[in-house]
């Protein structure tokens, strides 16, 4: 077999291995969105963008706040463990939690935080 | 002589990075002292990059020549890349779990890098069940071209397709990660100085492998 078929055919495996991943949408991103969310009922990582205008924070340290995702979806959050150190710098956030529908609230354990665009000095957003 | 003297500028070159490392990049807002993290991941990826690609060059090469010092020297280049990228994947992961809040959390920057080291991974474990040094070179040089395909793929484009906790590149597009010039100084240098050290490696096996 020439070399040039032996490349055809593994570029012709390669192409069909991207176009699985591709096609199926849970395999490379752990993350879904607010109606995914809700959909879903289970234990999901739900990421969006933090309302800075909504964050309380309750006794018990405890936090309860609002997220929007890309389609204008909004949910309140309510954080479990103590008040993050690095959450007033986050914008893009990963909550790792269920939604429940009884009191229509995602209760989290676990927060991400993406890295922001900016590293500046004295561009301290808090 | 001559080379004595290349050896000397580029150990200055090194302690120069050093410093610019430690004493002179900026501790900006949120990143802190992780900073540092930034001039060792940044460099591996790109050379470990850098290293399939030449691993490409050399194979193709290969095939037209029929040399079997330019199989070895892809082989060898392949090599390198698998190894700076392992170093990319572990000092991102230290990075994610100061950064992110969390050491593997299988974001797609996450997932395709380790579909990436699985198909370099193959390619070794092929290369040393064929013991004909021929049928070796030619399969090593097939793989190694075919592999390369997946590279841009898995290393560029999925973790733009995706949501990702990686932040968009530095150089590029407008929506690009703004840097603190002091540390964008000391990446470009760290680059420079990372793609010299590299030649120089290449250079000597090259010069070992002909010798051989």
């Amino acid at each position: 077999m020439k070399p040039i078929k032996i490349i055809f055919i593994i570029i012709s495996f390669a192409l069909i291995f991207l176009g699985i991943i591709y096609t199926s949408s849970d395999f490379l991103t752990p993350y879904v969105n607010i109606q995914e969310a809700i959909a879903k009922g289970k234990r999901v990582q739900v990421r969006g963008k933090i309302d800075k205008n909504t964050i309380i924070l309750n006794n018990e340290n405890t936090i309860t706040f609002s997220i929007k995702d890309d389609t204008n979806s909004m949910i309140t959050v309510h954080y479990k463990k103590k008040f993050p150190a690095n959450f007033h710098h986050a914008d893009d956030i990963v909550v790792i939690g269920k939604y429940s529908k009884k009191d229509n609230i995602f209760h989290a354990d676990e927060i991400l935080y993406k890295c922001p665009s900016k590293y500046q000095t004295g561009e301290n957003k808090n | 002589m001559i080379k004595k003297l290349r050896y000397a500028i580029l150990t200055a070159a090194i302690a120069f990075n050093i410093y610019l490392v430690f004493f002179f990049a900026n501790e900006v807002p949120v990143l802190g002292k992780t900073v540092r993290i930034l001039f060792l991941h940044v460099p591996s990826a790109w050379i470990g990059t850098s290293g399939f690609a030449i691993a490409l060059i050399f194979s193709i090469i290969y095939l037209i020549k029929e040399k079997s010092f330019y199989a070895e020297f892809a082989r060898f280049a392949a090599l390198t890349g698998f190894v700076l990228i392992i170093v990319a994947t572990i000092s991102g992961s230290i990075w994610a779990k100061l950064q992110w809040n969390s050491f593997w959390n299988w974001d797609p920057r996450e997932t395709s890098i380790v579909l990436l080291i699985l198909i370099y991974a193959a390619y070794f474990t092929i290369q040393s069940s064929i013991t004909n040094s021929q049928t070796r070179n030619k399969v090593s040089s097939v793989y190694l071209i075919a592999a390369a395909f997946t590279v841009p793929v898995l290393i560029f484009i999925i973790p733009r397709i995706y949501f990702s906790l990686h932040p968009s590149p530095v150089i590029g597009k407008g929506e690009g990660t703004a840097l603190d010039n002091t540390i964008k100084i000391t990446l470009f240098y760290s680059l420079f100085c990372s793609s010299w050290i590299y030649t120089e490696f290449l250079l000597r096996k090259s010069i070992q492998l002909k010798k051989s």
